[in-house]
Parts: structure tokens; sequence; C-alpha cells
């Protein structure tokens, strides 16, 4: 009996060892995302499917907007916003919207893709944040950051935030940060919405923080609209689209290295 | 209790051996007195060794009252190797050794009770001079019945052996407390739990299996704050090295836990299982060879790949622990 049972270890051992060259495996516990929007279903779906949400250019024409399989960050597709911004004085808009339903504070997060420098003459808006005095008013919708594209006299393309309620840009703590073109580049913000001393809102590209603005209100409300746009005017050439994709909005910072899928 | 039992079983033996001088085995006594009888052996010849405790004289008067006194020298003639003893008597502290009709046997005693261990040997000695002829009494006769058959019925082993010489137990349940570390470079972690562990085979080596049942912990890999429960089984081999008053083991296996991990503050949390599997090493004591015991351990498990932790949008975020080092101790059941 005791020269069966060891002879069962010794031939039971070898094969246990063999299940040490197996894969252990993956522990998904998860996600800190509130949303995403990747545009591989080839519509504006994910924008358009959630209450608040829109996709749209005004006026069209000559403004518009496609998913396009031209540029795609991750995946075959992403969001083409055209607009044709002369120097008549006029804004051009495309953009894509969700406003309300979106927590006091969240990181937010979307990528861009410039297939060419473009000279802005007054401004260019790709990344903004709007607030109401009344949440449950929309009559009473406002502006309050806007983070613009500006050319550098060398001519490459750099960052500028816009404070509506300054009416003036506030002092980046880079100074001129370079955007690149023909190449992707990731711009993600953390917004708290606070009428008091706790409001907050940081800006990183591609992963470099390049603003943190603390300590102060930041709105009247809770209530928050956030817009990856193209909203431009005086801009040469005239015509410019920037294509955008993998958006989101996240508990945690998603980084140039976040995933939005498994 | 065991000395009485140890005595009696002398007592019986030696009243066998009492029975067999007027019993069939005479003619096994060795050569009978053709010539001229032969000189009374001298208790110094007949009983030699070092031993003060016990002293062979001593031995000798006990070996008086177990073995009439012509039937034992007749014996000690028919086992003696030359000039030397028959019998030696050796003491080695705890233990001592007697030598009779070339057998060997050691006994314990770690009271150092002289009269005690005398009684001992004795006892012994009286079966190996005339082994083969051991009888246990028969049952009484009534008067009027026919004369006792011819053959005796084998004796039941000497008691003493069996005592003093207790094999270790074929089989061992443990059940016991543990406690857990787990290291790794994104997880450290503790956990408790109770465990339950079987091992059977032979005296050197066998199989053994283990179960452990953990309490949940929350720790954090990677920034993720995490609910872990944790359910370990492991299989391997136990080599044992016996001792008088501890067994000592290692053991050798491979483990596999079932690993669960649940996000405590993600903003979709959700629970999550995978297997845990690495290669297990203890070590450890049982305090006893007794049926009950206590035992205590010390253990490691060595797991090359563990699971990695993933989450969006970080993705993984860390692994499990790369190493859980533990120790557990409580109660063990000995099966024979």
């Amino acid at each position: 009996m005791r020269r069966r049972t060891a002879g069962a270890a010794i031939v039971l051992f070898p094969v246990l060892c063999v299940a040490l060259a197996a894969g252990c495996g993956r522990l998904d516990v998860g996600s800190d995302l509130y949303w995403t929007a990747r545009f591989e279903t080839a519509d504006f779906s994910e924008w358009t499917g959630v209450r608040g949400g829109a996709a749209q250019a005004f006026p069209m024409p000559p403004n518009m907007m496609a998913v396009s399989s031209t540029q795609a960050h991750q995946g075959s597709f992403s969001a083409a916003l055209t607009i044709t911004a002369g120097p008549d004085g006029a804004q051009e808009n495309a953009g894509l919207v969700r406003a309300g339903d979106l927590p006091t504070e969240a990181y937010y997060s979307a990528w861009y893709y410039l297939p060419r420098s473009v000279s802005v003459g007054t401004f260019w808006v790709l990344f903004k944040f709007r607030m109401r005095t009344n949440a449950s008013d929309s009559s009473t919708a406002g502006e309050l950051y806007d983070m613009d594209l500006a050319t550098l006299p060398s001519g490459e393309m750099t960052l500028r935030l816009y404070d509506h309620q300054t009416t003036a840009d506030l002092p980046l703590d880079v100074t001129e940060p370079v955007v690149p073109v023909e190449a992707w580049f990731q711009l993600e913000a953390f917004y708290r919405a606070a009428s008091d001393d706790t409001g907050r809102l940081t800006y990183w590209l591609d992963g470099q923080q390049v603003v943190d603005i603390s300590g102060r209100p930041t709105s009247p409300t809770s209530w928050v609209e956030w817009d990856a746009c193209s909203v431009g005017e005086n801009l040469t050439p005239e015509t410019v689209t920037v294509y955008i994709d993998d958006c989101a909005i996240s508990r945690s910072r998603v980084g140039p290295s976040g995933l939005l899928t498994e | 209790v065991v000395r009485e039992r140890v005595l009696r079983g002398g007592l019986i033996a030696a009243a066998a051996l009492a029975a067999l001088g007027r019993g069939p085995a005479r003619a096994a006594e060795g050569p009978p007195s053709l010539g001229a009888p032969a000189a009374p052996i001298e208790p110094a010849t007949a009983i030699g060794g070092p031993s003060t405790c016990p002293r062979p004289e001593a031995v000798w008067g006990e070996l008086l009252t177990l073995v009439p006194h012509e039937r034992l020298e007749a014996r000690l003639r028919a086992v003696a190797r030359g000039k030397a003893p028959a019998v030696e008597i050796f003491d080695l502290g705890v233990p001592y050794r007697i030598i009779a009709a070339g057998q060997v046997r050691e006994y314990r005693d770690e009271s150092h009770d002289c009269a005690y261990r005398a009684r001992i040997a004795a006892v012994f000695v009286a079966l190996a001079i005339d082994p083969a002829e051991l009888v246990v009494p028969p049952p009484p006769t009534p008067p009027t019945a026919a004369p006792p058959a011819p053959t005796p019925a084998p004796a039941p082993a000497p008691g003493p052996d069996k005592m003093m010489d207790m094999p270790p137990p074929t089989a061992r349940l443990d059940l016991g407390a543990t406690a857990l570390a787990g290291i790794g470079p994104d997880d450290r972690t503790g956990q408790i739990g109770a465990e339950l562990r079987w091992a059977a085979g032979g005296r050197r080596i066998g199989p053994e299996a283990g179960l452990a049942a953990l309490l949940p912990v929350d720790n954090t890999v990677g920034g993720v704050r995490l609910r872990q429960w944790r359910l370990p089984v492991d299989a391997g081999v136990r080599a044992r090295i016996a001792g008088p008053r501890v067994e000592r083991y290692g053991e050798l296996g491979i483990s596999v836990a079932l690993l669960s991990e649940r996000a405590l503050d993600l903003a979709s949390p959700k629970s999550q299982t995978a297997l845990e599997i690495g290669l297990r090493v203890a070590v450890g004591l049982h305090a006893a060879r007794g049926r009950f015991g206590a035992f205590a351990a010390l253990g490691a498990v060595l797991v090359p790949d563990p699971p990695a932790v993933f989450a969006l949008p970080a993705g993984a975020v860390g692994h499990t622990p790369l190493l859980w080092v533990g120790a557990t101790a409580g109660a063990s059941l000995g099966f024979r």
C-alpha cells in the first residue's frame, strides 16, 4: 500500500509540474470609463445616442462632419470635422457635444490629427467647456474655457487657453507647447465644476501637463458641457479638416497609453 | 499504564516459559546430560556488559523469578557463544540495549528506573533464549476432561516491543490556523484563514495535499483598490525524518489557487476570477508520533506568472503577488 502511494506521488508530481507552464489568466476588474466614442460603428451614434449628445456642423454647408476611414488613431474610423473659415469675420462650427448628465468632476480626453499647419487669424477652438447659470434652463448656457490652437512665428502650432470670464488667454505652465502636425496628439483635461474654491481645470498635451488652474470657482452650477470641436474664424487656408478619435470621459486619468476597450 | 502492561506481558511470557519446563519442548533444550553433570552457571559469566542500570545481577535475579533455575541454566548453555556471556546489557542513557542469544533490542526509559529496566531486560532475555516454545497458558481444564492438547497456541507478539517501537502513522490530517503574506512588485498583502492538510504514504516519502480557506482582504494593485478572495489547494510529496519526539518533514508540490478580485472604487466595477499556479515548498514539525499531536509549518509558494489585474483605461495595472509565504500551526490527527 505504501509503495503504491509513493509511486502515485512520484508519477503525479511531474504531471503537476507541467501545469506550471499554463497561463494564469487576467483579472478584468472593471472600468473607470464613464463613456467613450471610438467611431468604429462608422457613425455618430456614440454621441447622438446619449442624452445631451450631439454631432453637428453649422452652417452646413460649407461646414460638415463625417466619419472617415482616412485617418484613425485606433481601429478603422475617426470623425472628420471640416470648416471653411475665411477672413470674413464669421465663426464656423463643427462639433461633437456632450451636455448635461456629466459628473461634477471627470477627465475628458480626445485624440486629434491635423493634416497640415494652419495659420490662425482670429481663433480656432478644439476643446471647450461650457456651463449654465441655471442647470435646468438651457437658455442660461454660456461659455467657460476654450483650448485653442494658435500659430507660432515659426509656423508651428501651439496651444492657447481662453477664459470667457476674463475674456483673455490664461498663461500656460509650459511656454508655447508645440502641437504636432501630421501626427495624432492627445488633449486631456480634468474639470471640476464648482462655484467655490474647489474648482479645478487641468490640461495635458500628450501626457504633459500644460496648465493647472485650481483654488477658484469654475462654474456657477454643476452642469457641464464638453465639446470636441473645430470652431474657427479667419483661418489660412480657409478650409481645414481636423480628425478626432477615441474620445472618453473617465473617472481616472486616461493618458496617452490609456485603453478605451479591452 | 505502559509499565504495567509491559510487566503483565512479561509475566505472561515468563509463565509460559515456566510451563515449558514441563512441556514437550524439552527436546529442544540442547544436549541432554549424557556425561558428567555440567558445572553451575555463575551469574557473572551468563550475563555481562558494562551496564550499571540495570546491573547484570539485577537482571539475573529477575530472570530467576521468571524461569526455573535449572531450565535457565540449560537454555543459557544452549545459546552460549564460547567464553562470551550469552547476555549482555548496555546502559546508553535514556536507551538501554540488551543482547541475548544473538538478538539485540533497545528500550527507552527516561526515568532511569533500574529495577524496572531489570524486569524488562529479564523478560526479553527469557523470550530470546527460548522463543520457539513460548506459549499462552492453556485455558483451565475441567477435572474430567481429556489430557490437554499437545500443540499450544502461538503467543501474541511481546508487549514491550509494541508499545515502545510504535510505528509512525500511515496518514495524517493536519488542521491549523494559517497566516500568509503576498509579496510582489505591484501587490503586498496579508491573509489569514484555516488550512487542512492530508499526508499519507510510507515512513520516508508519500503524497500530500492541502486546502486553505482564507478571509477576503482589501489591497491595492497599481492604484486600483481591490477586494481579494483566494482559495488555494495544493498537492505534492512529503519527505519525513522521524525522531523520538518530533517528526520533521519537507514538502514539495504544485499550488493552484482560485483567485477572485473585485474592484472597490472603479466607475464600473466587476468581479473576475483567475487561476494562480505556483510551486510550493514547506517544512514542518509534528510534535508527537502518537495519534494526536501538534504541528507547525512554514511554507512558500512561488507564482512564476501571476495573473495581471486589468482595468480600463489604465490597462494592466499590475500583477497579484509573485511569492506567498506563510506559517501554519494547529493539531494533527494520525491514522494507522
